[in-house]
C-alpha cells in the first residue's frame, strides 16, 4: 500500500516560512512560488538551522548568458545537511534573456546531468506545476545519505513573456511536451516521475510565450527534433516510475 | 504591556518579517472573488498561490489577503470548479 500516496492541499502544513514580504517578487511569479512549497517541504526548525540570514539565493554564473542583471538571473539555495553535506536547489528561471542575447543561439547547460556525473547522490529536477511531486522531492533529497541537488524550472512571467496567470500552465506544459522531463536519480538509479506516453508538440509550450517571437517554423521544427532526441536518450536509460501527478 | 516588553531577549526578531510591513497589494489591477456555492474547499487555490495570500475562514472557505494579494490570476485559472473570478479592483 506505500505505493498509494494522497495529494489533498488541505492537508499540507499550514505554516507559511517563506513569506515574501519584501517586494522581491513580481505577480505570478513561478520562482516564489517555488521557494514556498520548498520551505513548506522542509519545515521552519530547517530554515533556522539553515541559512536564512545570507541571502536566500545566489546567482549561477554557469547558467547565465550575459550580463542580465541580478533580479532575474537564475539563482542557487544551498542548504547544510549533516555531516558537511550540501541540499543545493537551483530555481532555473532560464533568463538567457535580453537584447544583449537577441540571435544568439546556444542551449542551456544540462546541469542535472553534469550533478550525476559529478557523482551527486541524489538529483532530481522538479516544476511548481507538479507541486506534491516537488515536495516529496526536497523531503527525499533531505533524507537521502550524501549531497543532493535539485534543479527547478520557474516560469518567470516577466522575463518568458506570458501572462501571469499562465504561470502553473507553463510549468506543467514544459513537462508535457517532454521539454523539462521530471525524473530523478537516486544512487545512479534513473526513474522518471511523469511518464508521458503521447508528448504535446513543443509549439504548445511556445505559443504562449513571448521571448519565442521570433520563431519561424524551422526553428521550431528543429527544437522539435532535439527535444525528441533528448527524451528518447533519457527514457532509455531510465526504469518507468509510477505516475505522480500534481 | 509597553512595546517593548513584547520584544525576546536581545531584541531577537523570530518571525521573518520586515520591521514595517510593506503593501504590496497596491498596485493590483484585479482581485478575485470567490463563489462559494461552486467552492468544494479544494485547497487548490491556497496550493498555488504564489504570494502566500489565500487564507482559510472560520467556515473553511478560502480568501484572499488584500495586503499581499497581487492579483495575478492563477488561482482563478486554475481552480478545477471555477469557482474564483477576477473581479476589477476599485
Amino acid at each position: 500500500m506505500d505505493r498509494f500516496a494522497v495529494f489533498v492541499p488541505r492537508l499540507l502544513p499550514r505554516e507559511e516560512c517563506f513569506l515574501p514580504d519584501a517586494p522581491v517578487s513580481c505577480k505570478g511569479c513561478g520562482e516564489s512560488l517555488a521557494v514556498r512549497l520548498v520551505y513548506k517541504a522542509l519545515g521552519d526548525g530547517l530554515i533556522r538551522k539553515g541559512s536564512w540570514k545570507v541571502p536566500w539565493k545566489q546567482s549561477v554564473p554557469e547558467l547565465k548568458g550575459q550580463d542580465t542583471g541580478d533580479r532575474f538571473s537564475p539563482s542557487l539555495l544551498r542548504l547544510p545537511k549533516a555531516d558537511k553535506q550540501v541540499l543545493s536547489i537551483c530555481f532555473d528561471n532560464e533568463a538567457c534573456v535580453g537584447p544583449e542575447t537577441a540571435g544568439t543561439e546556444f542551449w542551456k547547460k544540462n546541469m542535472p546531468a553534469v550533478a550525476v556525473a559529478e557523482g551527486v547522490a541524489y538529483v532530481a529536477t522538479a516544476s511548481p506545476g507538479y507541486p506534491f511531486d516537488l515536495i516529496e522531492k526536497v523531503k527525499r533529497a533531505y533524507a537521502a545519505p550524501g549531497d543532493a541537488y535539485i534543479h527547478i524550472l520557474c516560469p518567470c512571467p516577466v522575463g518568458w513573456a506570458f501572462d501571469a496567470s499562465l504561470a502553473i500552465t507553463i510549468g506543467k506544459l514544459a513537462v508535457d511536451t517532454c521539454i523539462f522531463p521530471l525524473y530523478e536519480v537516486a544512487q545512479g538509479t534513473c526513474l522518471m516521475s511523469v511518464t508521458v506516453a503521447k508528448p504535446r508538440p513543443i509549439k504548445d509550450y511556445i505559443k504562449f510565450q513571448g521571448r519565442f517571437k521570433n520563431f519561424t517554423d524551422s526553428d521550431m521544427e528543429e527544437l522539435q527534433k532535439m527535444v525528441t532526441i533528448a527524451y528518447a536518450r533519457l527514457s532509455s536509460s531510465t526504469q518507468q516510475g509510477e505516475q505522480k501527478h500534481g | 504591556m509597553s512595546m517593548w516588553d513584547k520584544n525576546k531577549v536581545g531584541c531577537i526578531l523570530l518571525d521573518k518579517k520586515l520591521a514595517q510591513p510593506c503593501n504590496k497589494g497596491d498596485k493590483r489591477t484585479q482581485k478575485p472573488a470567490w463563489d462559494e456555492l461552486k467552492c468544494t474547499k479544494c485547497g487548490l487555490c491556497y496550493l498555488f498561490c504564489p504570494d502566500a495570500a489565500i487564507k482559510e475562514n472560520a467556515d473553511g472557505f478560502f480568501t484572499s489577503d488584500v495586503d499581499y494579494c497581487k492579483g495575478c490570476g492563477i488561482c482563478a485559472r486554475e481552480c478545477w470548479f471555477g469557482a474564483i473570478t477576477m473581479a476589477k479592483e476599485g
